[in-house]
């Protein structure tokens, strides 16, 4: 090995410079936040915020929006933005009441009235029950009336009273008496003023007995047939008395209805709404003349008690919009069923639970009627029954509240069907991108019913201005949260973490909510160390008291590592050993750490064999890595014959699920250095995927993983020798550590980027891979030469190995053939 | 007539099952103030026996059905009648912490009460429900009763509780200060406003604790309407007032609610 430092490696190496890129806000002429511009709208989306500027101009059915993206991209923060600037544009969206029907109480009426006329209206109508409590008993206790009313009845009563009279005296004329009785009347013969006995009668002539009893027959008929008109003229009584209580209370009622209707004569349901009153309050009159009382004890105040049925003419505005000046953008953050299409609430009457128009209560979809609801995918498809109203609502275009309880049979008190409100509410739901691949799939409507997508992405390029625009956002970020400002270079380091966040050098990420929480952080620290303004320090303080409340796994694997529990060399040579480097990802904190990975060959018949997979802690992806070695394998060392070759692949001492390609380089070198038993160094660890033709590919998590090596190396004790071997094309995604940077810097640790295996087997080895002629053969002293001839001897070996075992086989059908005396001529 | 109020008041209260008790009750106290004796008196009428034992009458109910009237069934019915106002009546007087006693009156209706009236002060009669569409004064031709001199006949109207005011028709000569006594005494009773219906050329001031009404003819149709007017719980005739005619009297009782005493 020509020594890592030697010019055989030096052109793998990548400098210091190369590790980390700076933000060039450095360089930008501002002192702090203080001269920068705030910004409120998220930065380097377009593409999403011109798909929901199309979704809200756009004023047709399913043009709903699902805005996707990752947590914390501030989807709502640049929803709310557009959302308010197009509701801004909008006119006032109308009150909606409920009100009594008086056709069928079971089913309250919606009344759709101009803005803040809702509120007029319930008010009006309160004045008008009070008015109508206090004066139409007032008109029913007036001498007119009274005077009126005794006129009716004292002429029903004297025709009656006439006619008892003309009839008893014409009883007395034939010798009768009208006599009232218990159950009604009676005729009995009279003689000298006095009504007779039975014996008295029995003494009169027989002609005189028969014609008296002829008469009272007679007499009981006529008083019978006017007794029983009697109900016809208290039908026709009754009549009168309803037509001058009619009068009486239009005349009472009339003033207040009129000048209620005036003010809504324009607007055709409600004028019917108020016709309708008009014709109930009327067809009520004795319930307030002679009011049922609401409960059956009244309480004995000595006050009137106002009769239930008032309550009915009692507006319930559930949609009012009176304080808006544009039209509403509602954020629903627990969008349980209720809450979406509104309830109907039942309140306790004497052990019953009883509802009507006044308990019904509005739900999101009914107050961001003309504007914009925003809800969380998530938590709406959480909630039982939620998407399903939400959908009923879009596509039947209304909103129909119905009681859950009686829905589902859960109650069986008597309820309402309240009148549907039209849906015009636009509705825009935020969610993960999972979860609108899940709908898109598995929901038919979900397309129709949201037809735009606005796409968040994760990252943003960090040129194009977007640094300055990210710069002033953080700006706008801390003003609004009443934060300290950011010197240039505190500002710059954000952004830089910003760029670490997104795992590429030239990106920004687009989550702005850890951005948010470490510049709370970093003012937290900041105040801390007695400064006004936050520094870089201070964001450095934030970062690592970040990483330091987020690594005690971190810190146990090092120390496993450190106390040799867990098997990682970081200096010597080892054969068909190699460090590999894997991430593990915990919650929001990733670190990466070195895995040892071993192999063993020996002849075979080509397979190889994933130790990982075997056991089921390998995932598909490492599993498809695991098998383009095998081809890589024959491809290079064994095109012409059958690769022999059985060899077994081990991540030592992982007990957990291993996924991903990105080991297959490290593994690839662990199989070469078994085949062609050259030692690896131990002080370099290498990541990496690999193609059939031995290309090193792209992995993730670069970053975590040059420094989890780094950060086991330096409790070893930096040696100068140890280093890491990258894919060539993940250069552009470091954003390495500054300790590690610096430690580059002073030649004390190495990063080197390779394109091939060959390059990683040189570094690994020290040696020479070596390149192969036009027949596919190595150099014999090169890494690849002994490696291919390791196998060609598996070959051979194989090939003899058949040879004797075609022999053996042959030789005992012989023997056989001989013994059992039988021969088909073939021999074989 | 007897008004001292050291004098225990014998007032009787004709009791008709489909009469109100109540207003009765408190009208008949209010009447004989804190050292009432009340009598609640039942009238079985013995021309309705005598219809029984004729065996010639039929009934003819209230709603236009005729049917045999024998086997005992009219008795049998008067005397649960008798029974249960008797126990109303009972109930109600302990209730309201008055002295009481109960009589059954048999005799011919009116004259069986018309008999025991000239032993008493005051009668006290009840409006019944409509019987058969008709303001019934426990069934009996009124005017009979009004006939009678010398005793106090309070017609009770079916809510003696409502009305805010008692209203006084002054009579003439000597009994007329007794008579707007009687008005005073009442009307602290109830706690009410005591109102005196004067014509209206009447230039004299009005007698002491009345507020004075005018009223334009001392007939039944204003005076009724005065009576309306001033939402009177009771009005108050002397018996020889032009009104206290019993025709007139009968005409007054159609035409107004407030409960009329004849005093």
């Amino acid at each position: 090995m020509a020594g890592h430092g030697g010019t055989g490696t030096e052109r793998f190496r990548i400098s210091a410079e190369d590790l980390h890129v700076r933000s060039d806000l450095r360089d930008r002429d501002f002192d702090s936040t203080d001269d920068l511009p705030s910004r409120e709208q998220v930065v380097g989306q377009s593409r999403a915020l011109g798909a929901v500027r199309l979704a809200v101009a756009v004023d047709r059915d399913g043009y709903n929006l699902y805005a996707l993206g990752e947590p914390g991209s501030d989807r709502h923060g640049a929803m709310r933005q557009l959302l308010e600037e197009a509701a801004a544009q909008r006119e006032v969206p109308s009150d909606w009441c409920y009100v009594h029907a008086f056709d069928d109480p079971q089913k309250p009426q919606a009344l759709e009235l101009p803005a803040g006329e809702g509120r007029r209206l319930r008010e009006r109508m309160k004045q008008l029950i009070d008015d109508v409590w206090s004066s139409v008993p007032a008109a029913f206790e007036s001498d007119e009336y009274r005077h009126l009313r005794s006129e009716i009845d004292e002429e029903f009563e004297e025709r009656h009273r006439q006619a008892l009279a003309e009839m008893a005296e014409d009883a007395e004329r034939n010798g009768l008496r009208l006599l009232q009785t218990p159950g009604g009347f009676a005729f009995a013969p009279v003689r000298d003023g006095k009504v007779i006995d039975e014996e008295a009668f029995s003494e009169l002539p027989e002609d005189e007995q028969e014609t008296i009893r002829r008469r009272i027959a007679e007499f009981g008929e006529r008083l019978a047939a006017h007794l029983r008109q009697l109900p016809a003229w208290q039908r026709e009584r009754n009549e009168r008395v309803r037509k001058l209580d009619r009068q009486v209370g239009v005349s009472a009622v009339g003033p207040f209805l009129e000048e209620l209707k005036e003010g809504y004569r324009a607007l055709e349901k409600a004028s019917a709404y108020l016709e309708g009153v008009e014709q109930d309050l009327l067809a009520h009159l004795p319930d307030l003349i002679n009011p049922e009382p609401a409960a059956p004890f009244p309480p004995q105040s000595g006050r009137r008690q106002r009769p239930k049925f008032l309550q009915r003419y009692e507006v319930n505005v559930v949609v009012d919009n009176s304080g808006l000046d544009a039209a509403p953008v509602i954020y629903e953050q627990h969008p349980v069923y209720h809450n979406v299409v509104g309830r109907i609430d039942h309140y306790a009457e004497f052990g019953s639970l009883v509802t009507d128009h006044r308990m019904i209560r509005a739900g999101a979809l009914q107050r961001a009627g003309g504007g914009f609801l925003v809800m969380d995918a998530d938590r709406l498809l959480r909630e039982p029954f939620a998407w399903q109203a939400l959908k009923r609502a879009l596509s039947g275009r209304e909103v129909t509240i119905q009681s859950l309880q009686q829905m589902l049979s859960l109650m069986t008190t008597v309820t309402i069907e309240p009148e549907p409100i039209p849906m015009t509410a636009k509705i825009v739901l935020v969610g993960e991108r999972w979860l609108y691949y899940l709908l898109s799939e598995h929901d038919p409507e979900f397309s129709e019913l949201f037809r735009v997508s606005a796409d968040f992405s994760d990252v943003i390029d960090r040129d194009g201005g977007h640094s300055e625009e990210l710069a002033a956002l953080i700006a706008g970020m801390l003003r609004r949260g009443g934060l300290a400002p950011f010197s240039r270079d505190a500002v710059a380091r954000v952004v830089e973490h910003s760029a670490r966040l997104a795992g590429d050098a030239d990106k920004l990420s687009a989550r702005i909510r850890p951005l948010g929480d470490l510049l709370a952080e970093a003012c937290h620290w900041a105040r801390e160390a007695g400064r006004r303004r936050v520094d870089e320090e201070d964001v450095e303080r934030a970062l690592t008291e970040y990483e330091h409340r987020h690594d005690r796994i971190r810190e146990r694997y090092r120390e496993a590592i450190a106390r040799r529990s867990i098997l990682v060399d970081v200096t010597g040579e080892a054969v068909a050993q190699v460090n590999g480097l894997s991430v593990l990802q915990l919650g929001k904190y990733a670190f990466g750490h070195p895995t040892r990975i071993t192999a063993t060959v020996r002849v075979g018949d080509g397979s190889l064999l994933d130790i990982q997979r075997e056991v089921e802690l390998g995932g598909p992806i490492h599993s498809k890595g695991v098998l383009i070695l095998g081809s890589l394998l024959g491809a290079r060392y064994s095109r012409e014959a059958p690769l022999s070759l059985s060899a077994s692949l081990v991540f030592e001492q992982t007990y957990g699920g291993v996924e991903g390609d990105s080991a297959s380089v490290a593994e690839f070198c662990s199989l070469v250095s078994a085949l062609a038993e050259v030692p690896v160094r131990q002080a370099v660890a290498v990541t990496g995927s690999v193609n059939q033709h031995g290309r090193v590919q792209v992995v993730g998590g670069i970053n975590e993983k040059v420094e989890g090596f780094f950060d086991v190396c330096a409790d070893a004790g930096l040696t100068g020798d140890q280093g890491v071997v990258i894919p060539a094309d993940n250069r552009k995604h470091l954003m390495l550590r500054r300790d590690v940077r610096e430690a580059v810097e002073a030649g004390r640790f190495h990063v080197y980027a390779v394109d091939t295996v060959d390059e990683a087997i040189e570094l690994l080895t020290g040696e020479s891979a070596g390149v192969a002629d036009r027949d596919g053969n190595y150099p014999a002293a090169t890494v690849n030469g002994r490696a291919q001839k390791t196998l060609s001897g598996f070959s051979e070996g194989r090939a003899r190995f058949v040879a004797r075992q075609l022999d053996n086989v042959e030789k005992a059908a012989n023997r056989n053939g001989n013994g059992n005396g039988s021969s088909d001529g073939d021999g074989k | 007539m007897a008004t001292e109020s050291d004098r225990r008041l014998s007032i009787a209260v004709a009791l008709d099952p489909a009469a109100p008790l109540e207003g009765a009750l408190r009208s008949a106290l209010s009447l004989a103030g804190p050292s009432a004796a009340l009598i609640g008196v039942f009238v079985q009428d013995t021309e309705t026996a005598e219809l029984e034992r004729s065996g010639l009458a039929r009934e003819v109910t209230t709603l236009g059905e005729t049917r045999s009237i024998g086997g005992g069934r009219l008795t049998r019915q008067l005397a649960v009648r008798s029974r249960a106002v008797r126990l109303s009546f009972e109930r109600g007087a302990a209730s309201l912490g008055v002295q009481h006693s109960f009589e059954v009156l048999r005799g011919p209706g009116i004259e069986a009460l018309r008999r025991r009236l000239e032993q008493l002060d005051a009668l006290v009669i009840s409006r019944a429900h409509r019987r058969a569409g008709v303001r019934s004064w426990y069934g009996l031709p009124v005017h009979r009763l009004v006939g009678e001199p010398g005793r106090m006949v309070l017609f009770v109207q079916e809510e003696w509780s409502s009305g805010r005011r008692v209203v006084l028709l002054p009579g003439a000569g000597e009994r007329a200060a007794e008579v707007q006594a009687l008005a005073r005494r009442i009307a602290a009773a109830e706690g009410l406003e005591a109102v005196v219906l004067r014509g209206a050329e009447t230039a004299a001031p009005a007698p002491g604790g009345f507020r004075s009404r005018p009223l334009a003819r001392a007939m039944p149709a204003e005076v009724a309407a005065a009576l309306g007017a001033e939402d009177a719980r009771v009005l108050i005739i002397p018996r020889e007032h032009p009104l206290a005619a019993p025709a007139a009297f009968a005409e007054l009782l159609r035409r107004t609610d407030s409960s009329i005493l004849l005093a």
